[in-house]
């Protein structure tokens, strides 16, 4: 058990719930995943997003917590007002805050994301914020109140896995107290798994298993990676070396072996 | 008077509530969240709020979010 916004949870793999094909294999990705809370969020209701009534009792029948998101907001106002909808409709004061600021990348704008954390951490709520790996920024959303935070591994929905390790691990080391999830980028099991080795909380990720052949495998296969990335985190991992250190005892080696010790293996 | 909903604009009566707007629309339900110029409004509010010329009205459902 770990424990995140004062709340007790098993798993460490926070899953999104677009894109899937179908409602069913949404289902059953969830269920296999292991998760305890999944993201969603708020659209107009038109033709074109009917079945909204339908997917709402999907995520209620799946028993898990919802993390609303602030998807697509632009502005500052665009991304409170959101919030305080999102609060009413999903009854929780957890967000999921993203402020984009580049449509090319749809990185974070640090600026407008640090204004709207404050406003919205005044306002009662519990910001998980979708940030870059820069540090400052960082420094900034915990002073205005933010007790998580959520720094991207790459792009959003482009598979890369970690691209900057070395940032994520500064901001491990220099933040060892605050709730860390690397969100958006992961691609495959190994990129979650190498999160959890590096000291991170949890994982968020969304395209890498609704879009996959097999939603509910893959959502298995990331469910065994974060958890076997976040044992071997617990267990301490080697320092890496640059030469060869031999793993058999020296001692005892025949004579043969002795006269050339460079064998061993 | 004309507002917009949802992007659209609409033609609405002179100082219409905004739980009449929803009725209306048949989008009178709890899990429908509403905005006017972009201020989040409390469903206790819907029954008091008039609409003014060229309010823009966002009427938000629950969807899928990664």
């Amino acid at each position: 058990m770990w424990k995140i916004a004062d709340t007790q949870l098993r798993s460490r793999l926070f899953l999104g719930t677009a894109q899937y094909r179908s409602p069913e294999l949404l289902r059953k990705a969830i269920a296999a995943s292991g998760t305890e809370v999944v993201t969603v969020s708020l659209r107009r209701q038109s033709k074109a997003l009917e079945g909204a009534e339908n997917f709402w009792s999907i995520i209620q029948q799946s028993g898990v917590r919802v993390l609303p998101n602030t998807a697509g907001c632009r502005s500052v106002k665009e991304a409170v007002s959101t919030a305080q909808m999102a609060r009413q409709v999903f009854n929780t004061h957890w967000i999921k805050l993203e402020v984009i600021g580049n449509e090319h990348t749809l990185q974070p704008d640090p600026f407008g994301l640090v204004e709207a954390s404050r406003i919205l951490n005044e306002d009662g709520f519990c910001v998980f914020p979708y940030t870059n790996d820069d540090p400052v920024v960082a420094e900034r959303l915990l002073a205005s109140g933010c007790r998580i935070l959520m720094p991207w591994g790459a792009p959003i929905g482009s598979g890369r896995g970690l691209q900057n390790e070395y940032a994520l691990q500064v901001l491990r080391d220099q933040f060892p107290h605050t709730p860390l999830i690397v969100d958006a980028g992961i691609g495959a099991p190994s990129h979650a798994s190498r999160a959890m080795e590096l000291g991170y909380d949890g994982v968020l990720l969304n395209t890498a298993v609704a879009r996959c052949e097999d939603p509910p495998k893959m959502a298995q296969a990331f469910a065994q990676s974060v958890e076997a990335g976040r044992l071997a985190f617990e267990a301490g991992l080697i320092q890496v070396k640059q030469r060869a250190q031999a793993s058999t005892p020296i001692l005892g080696t025949p004579f043969w072996q002795q006269e050339n010790p460079g064998s061993l293996s | 008077m004309r507002v917009m909903v949802n992007g659209e604009g609409r033609d609405v009566q002179t100082n219409l509530l905004l739980s009449e707007l929803l009725r209306t629309l048949e989008m009178d339900k709890p899990y429908v969240a509403v905005s006017v110029n972009m201020n989040c409004i409390p469903k206790l509010e819907y029954a008091n709020l008039e609409l003014k010329e060229n309010d823009e009205v966002e009427i938000l459902v629950p969807y899928q979010g990664g």
